[in-house]
């Protein structure tokens, strides 16, 4: 099979561009390795482009030390992987039921999926019912209120309206049911959509904080990004009073310690996706599945 | 699986015979589905309608130890005074501008990109290629602004160095009103582009190699089968996410703008939302910024069942 | 249209919420077999993936409603714990050990640290019981108010005593009964807290029913901001160091131009700071204008400080000055809430002159050791207000209210709370808290404090975590080395001219400020930095009275006289009920 010599040049201009576009994107990362491998007391300077203002791994062990940042790995690990696989999972079994246009009530319950996506009650409300429930300081607090979101499920709908039919209905002849349909068909035919359902829940997952604030008392509860926001955040903020601003120095924590502290938190989770890759290649399945 | 594929080309489907079955034979036929559907929707009905009910401290003037029962109606002050205040035309237009912008650019790039690196010959190359141009999405906008900041701040930053060493004069990128949207714009852009191929990606790993056979023989080119082949395929998809972006059409991104703006550009860059947080969030006024809220959720479903309606209209799927 | 939907979903909700709570209580995997074995299935693999992830959602509610039991029952013991010292309030001293929970911001947040234990040691020991401290840890700034919100809107979530520095709910707190009197406890139990703050201060904190709802927990020095100049340049340059506004412009003018650091390059510049107004207060103080409060006229009357007419003299001078390069132009946008972008710009020494902290002087300022690692022969120094055309001069003053202030709530005893509170108050518990034991983790060199543990030792004891609490900021803070203390001290005097000025509202609940003075401030930082920058033309400031007048200044200005006059006659009530409820127990 041979290109023209268009295709050829196409091809590798191509490469070019994302080779340059490779670069482009990777630098705040290259900029906050750097920046977390700095003396701390160097990186006033201003010279920070290419690479770091002295070097010193002491902004790492200070991460390590802090006792609150491995209790939030914990309870983060555990809200995304929960949260991934029940999410997806039952975003996947929802969007089959309403991808079949003759379920009676389909439009109602889509309508009553869209709104939410709109509308909401508010936080209170919310952290209402979730105490009544007895959920505060809980992982169940953590993961079922976030757990279904209406985009993931409309998604979901889109990608299964293009499933082949016919496979469908050749399983239904040979006497599979719905459940039968959707376990052995319907998933395995979804891989790509469900990796990638699956990969939005879990990053919705890892970057959650407000859920800590909302329904976490115990800091033992509180999630890595909460943990994360509270070392970084500015701790000589303007506070309001009395309609005048006014402001309050706290020792703040060393630029390197925030870039440290922000590797070390988003690494895990970068890591999903190559992982997840192999799913979106097999996507010639579909092709094999009718041929 | 073969059987199966070739017997369904020959036998009606299933369910056109039985459309016009009873309510109750319905159900009853689709139990399954109905199991299926029915754990994400009592999660939902819980956790999203239980407490729906605080949409209504927008029209009181909500007190929080009063609670909801105990709290004065105000009817629709809240949001007279939304849209009577003083630079609410301006505020509102600014968000329009600004989320415009952000959706085309939203919209086009990540299709264009996932194009792109589907014409990756080298495995290896584009999955890495595809895992480094997501990596800014994971940058929070707090770190993320800071970091712009810097870059362009117009004494030592470094655009503002690469500017002058080739002679021109530097520009106060985030203090003037000729720049500042394009800021927002393109850092965006960067941060949120290679995240959105993901899901287009996805749509087109669905794509039957079949048609790309097909096209081949029938002589199209790369280009042309990007056109004819995959462009169609994930039509569905795309016009999906179109609609569902318009629930966004009044958040023109509050912390980017928040973290970036300035007394210089505020002419610009003042949108609803920070316009609330400082009129009404800060001061803690609940029911001001639930009605501020409301307008937008109101504003952004007009639109989406309208569009939803034209695609529909036009023979296409829409959201339902 | 959402009204039908809702309350569709609302009735919905009714059922459904009913069938869950049934579902927590009873066994949860049982019910699921139950509810599959009726629907038949062949496909064990369907059968067990379905059931698995119902199971898994009711698990995770199943095992919080566990979590919870264990802790309501703690919780249980609290609570009978307090109606017990609720009614043994007076005199008898309960022996029952003491549960109190207290919401945190201070510090590192450390649970169960060296720094609690040792707390709960001096509590027991000076109220003769087991004393049990419970932290609350605050969200970061963002989401604080939030968090309190949430936290303060039930009883069974509502922390014992409340650290809060947002004021906006207070008035509804007192109003539901929500914050107790502590006037009594005070008097039995508060012998600490009443002699650390002055009677001036706690004027703001006084209810003119007569009543104290609320004690502050960090009021800052009377003036914490100075005017920072680069001596080795002005011995460089053999300049002296300025007294007038000419001088001081002067100085930076030649900051700008005249290659103070001798690098040869055109890389300096005169004044940096962030865009608050309070960086460029040299100039505007010289004037004796304050353009955030309302200032105190020569007629008596009061007036916006935007508005007075002194100010455009200052943002024409400001103009020109940003014009030849003196100011910063990274003043303009390098603040945004990032106080570290400003104090990189100290550290890195490029610009001649500031209106900054004055905790720079301490030698442990993690600023000012980066700056002398990069500037090794760099030398700031506190500079003596600068002077205006009439001779007016002042140090920005601290409206000595607290900014951050403690509520003992309706869950707790105001005996208990107080004496808790008292006894973080006296100098050698708060000295511990904050700094640990001397010896042991600081030494005292000279007057000079010298730890001896690592910051990251110091995060892990919890050393700071009750800061904010009771923040003494006297000797008791032995951080400060004996020349900065001496210059806070200096500082009261030169910030008093401005402190007579300026009026300090004691009223929280200004509704007209609150409602206009979002779009006035708006309307004031685009024209005040739009003439500092250039963008638009000075004339433009002529204006702005009409502007403010249209935006509801005229309302904000019948609130403010109003609120000052009530706020003459209270004072006059809260100095004879002072000199009656509180000095006899001081």
């Amino acid at each position: 099979m041979g290109m023209t010599r268009g295709e050829k040049w196409f091809m590798s201009a191509n490469v070019l561009f994302f080779i340059v576009l490779m670069v482009i994107m990777v630098y705040p990362f290259w900029y906050m390795i750097m920046g977390s491998l700095s003396d701390s007391s160097l990186t006033a300077d201003g010279g920070l482009f290419l690479l770091p203002a002295g070097f010193s791994f002491s902004a790492y062990l200070a991460v390590f030390q802090n006792v609150s940042i491995l209790s939030g790995f914990k309870v983060t690990l555990i809200t995304t992987v929960a949260g991934a696989f029940l999410g997806t999972f039952l975003s996947a079994a929802m969007a089959y039921a309403l991808s079949k246009k003759r379920l009676r009530g389909q439009g109602i319950v889509l309508f009553l999926v869209l709104f939410t996506m709109l509308f909401s009650g508010g936080m209170i409300p919310s952290y209402l019912l979730v105490k009544e429930l007895h959920m505060v300081d809980s992982y169940g607090a953590l993961i079922l209120p976030g757990l279904m979101s209406a985009w993931n499920i409309f998604v979901m709908i889109g990608f299964m309206r293009g499933l082949p039919e016919e496979v469908e209905e050749a399983a239904k002849i040979d006497g599979a049911n719905d459940l039968g349909i959707f376990f052995r068909i319907v998933l395995p035919l979804s891989k790509p959509v469900l990796s990638t359902v699956g990969l939005f829940i879990a990053v919705g997952y890892w970057n959650d904080f407000f859920s800590s604030v909302l329904y976490a008392t115990n800091k033992d509860m509180w999630q890595l990004q909460m943990v994360l926001k509270d070392l970084i955040s500015n701790t000589s903020a303007a506070i309001s009073q009395a309609g005048i601003a006014i402001s309050v120095q706290q020792e703040v924590n060393a630029f390197t310690v925030k870039m440290a502290s922000i590797i070390v938190s988003s690494l895990p989770i970068l890591i999903v996706y190559p992982f997840l890759q192999k799913h979106f290649v097999k996507g010639a399945l579909i092709g094999s599945v009718k041929g | 699986m073969e059987q199966q594929a070739e017997l369904v080309m020959t036998k009606p489907t299933r369910h056109s015979l039985n459309r016009k079955g009873t309510l109750l034979k319905d159900i009853v036929r689709d139990k399954y589905l109905y199991l299926l559907l029915l754990p994400g929707l009592l999660l939902i009905l819980l956790f999203r309608y239980g407490p729906m009910y605080g949409v209504v401290i927008a029209f009181q003037d909500y007190n929080i130890y009063k609670g909801i029962g105990g709290s004065e109606w105000v009817g629709f002050d809240q949001f007279q005074r939304l849209f009577r205040s003083p630079d609410f035309t301006e505020v509102l237009t600014n968000t329009i501008v600004i989320s415009l912008y952000k959706l085309a650019a939203s919209f086009s790039l990540p299709i264009i990109l996932s194009l792109l690196l589907n014409e990756l010959k080298n495995v290896v190359f584009k999955r890495i290629a595809q895992s480094i141009i997501y990596l800014p999405h994971f940058i929070s906008w707090v770190i993320f602004s800071g970091i712009i900041i810097t870059f362009l701040n117009p004494v030592d930053g470094m655009v503002n160095v690469i500017i002058r060493n080739f002679g021109g004069t530097p520009i106060d990128f985030l203090g003037d009103v000729r720049y500042f949207r394009s800021v927002l714009v393109l850092s965006d852009i960067y941060k949120e582009v290679g995240w959105g191929t993901i899901i287009y990606l996805a749509a087109i790993a669905g794509v039957s190699a079949d048609l790309y056979e097909a096209a081949r023989i029938d002589g199209a080119n790369k280009l042309k089968q990007m056109w004819h082949v995959t462009l169609p395929a994930i039509r569905p998809v795309i016009i999906i996410l179109v609609i569902l972006s318009l629930a966004n059409i009044l958040e023109a991104g509050f912390q980017q703008i928040f973290l970036l703006y300035n007394a210089l550009v505020y002419d610009v860059a003042d949108i609803l939302d920070t316009y609330v947080y400082r009129v009404g969030i800060q001061q803690a006024d609940y029911s001001y910024a639930t009605a501020a809220g409301l307008f937008k959720s109101a504003v952004a479903m007009i639109l989406i069942l309208t569009v939803n309606k034209i695609v529909k209209a036009t023979g296409q799927d829409g959201l339902w | 249209m959402f009204t039908i939907v809702e309350s569709l979903g609302y009735t919905l909700f009714g059922n459904v919420s009913v069938f869950l709570l049934k579902m927590l209580k009873c066994d949860v995997a049982l019910t699921f077999t139950n509810l599959l074995g009726v629907i038949d299935l062949n496909k064990t693999m369907q059968r067990t993936m379905l059931a698995v992830s119902l199971a898994a959602i009711m698990a995770v509610a199943a095992c919080s409603n566990g979590n919870e039991n264990t802790k309501s029952d703690a919780e249980n013991k609290k609570a009978t714990n307090t109606t017990s010292n609720a009614t043994s309030n007076t005199e008898t001293v309960s022996s029952e050990p003491l549960n109190v929970t207290m919401t945190l911001m201070a510090g590192s947040k450390t649970p169960d640290s060296w720094a609690e234990h040792t707390l709960e040691e001096e509590l027991s020991k000076a109220m003769n019981r087991k004393v049990d401290v419970q932290p609350i840890f605050l969200p970061d700034w963002s989401e604080l108010n939030t968090k309190i919100n949430l936290m303060m809107s039930a009883k069974d979530t509502r922390p014992n005593i409340l650290w809060t520095g947002d004021t906006k709910e207070f008035s509804k707190w007192v109003e539901a009964g929500i914050a107790q009197d502590l006037t009594p406890s005070l008097q039995k139990y508060g012998k600490d807290i009443l002699d650390y703050y002055t009677q001036d201060t706690m004027f703001y904190h006084w209810d003119k029913s007569g009543k104290i709802f609320r004690v502050p927990g960090d009021v800052p020095e009377a003036s914490y901001m100075t005017t920072i100049l680069r001596k080795d340049w002005l011995d460089n340059l053999g300049l002296q160091e300025p007294k007038t506004l000419d001088e001081y412009v002067n100085v930076l003018r030649a900051f700008t131009k005249d290659d103070p650091d001798k690098n040869g390059k055109n890389d300096t510049y005169g004044l940096s700071g962030d865009n608050y107004y309070r960086s460029l207060a040299p100039f505007f103080y010289a004037y004796g204008i304050d353009v955030e409060n309302f200032m105190k006229q020569d007629d008596g009357s009061i007036k916006f400080g935007a508005l007075m007419p002194q100010v455009k003299t200052v943002l024409e001078l400001l103009q020109g000055l940003y014009k030849e390069g003196v100011l910063d132009p990274r003043m303009t946008t390098s603040a945004n809430n990032d106080d570290g972008k400003v104090n990189d710009i100290f550290a890195s020494g490029k610009v001649g002159s500031f209106y900054r902290w004055v905790d720079y002087f301490n030698p442990g300022n993690s600023t000012t050791i980066s700056f002398k690692k990069l500037n090794p022969t760099g030398q700031y120094i506190s500079i003596d207000p600068i002077q205006g055309p009439d001779g007016f001069s002042s140090d920005m003053p601290d409206a000595q209210i607290g900014w951050c202030y403690l509520i003992v709530t309706d869950t707790i005893d105001t005996d208990s709370a107080v004496q808790v509170l008292d006894t973080m108050a006296k100098p050698e518990v708060f000295k511990q808290l904050a700094f640990g034991k001397e010896g042991e983790h600081y030494t005292m060199n000279k007057g000079e404090f010298v730890p001896t543990i690592q910051p990251e030792e110091g995060s892990k004891l919890g050393l700071g975590n009750f800061g904010w609490i009771m923040q003494r900021k006297d000797a008791a803070n032995i951080k400060n080395t004996p020349e900065v203390t001496e210059m806070f001290t200096k500082k009261i005097e030169t910030s008093q001219p401005m402190r007579d000025k300026i009026v300090v509202f004691k009223a929280i609940d200004r509704p007209e400020w609150d409602k206009y003075s979002a779009d006035i401030k708006k309307v004031r930082d685009e024209l005040f930095w739009g003439i500092i920058t250039g963008k638009t033309p000075v004339s433009a400031f002529d204006d702005f009275e009409k502007q403010y007048l249209k935006l509801g200044g005229k309302q904000i200005d019948e609130e403010a006289v109003s609120l000052f006059n009530t706020q003459q006659e209270e004072r006059t009530a809260y100095d004879a009920w002072y000199e009656a409820n509180i000095v006899p127990y001081k």
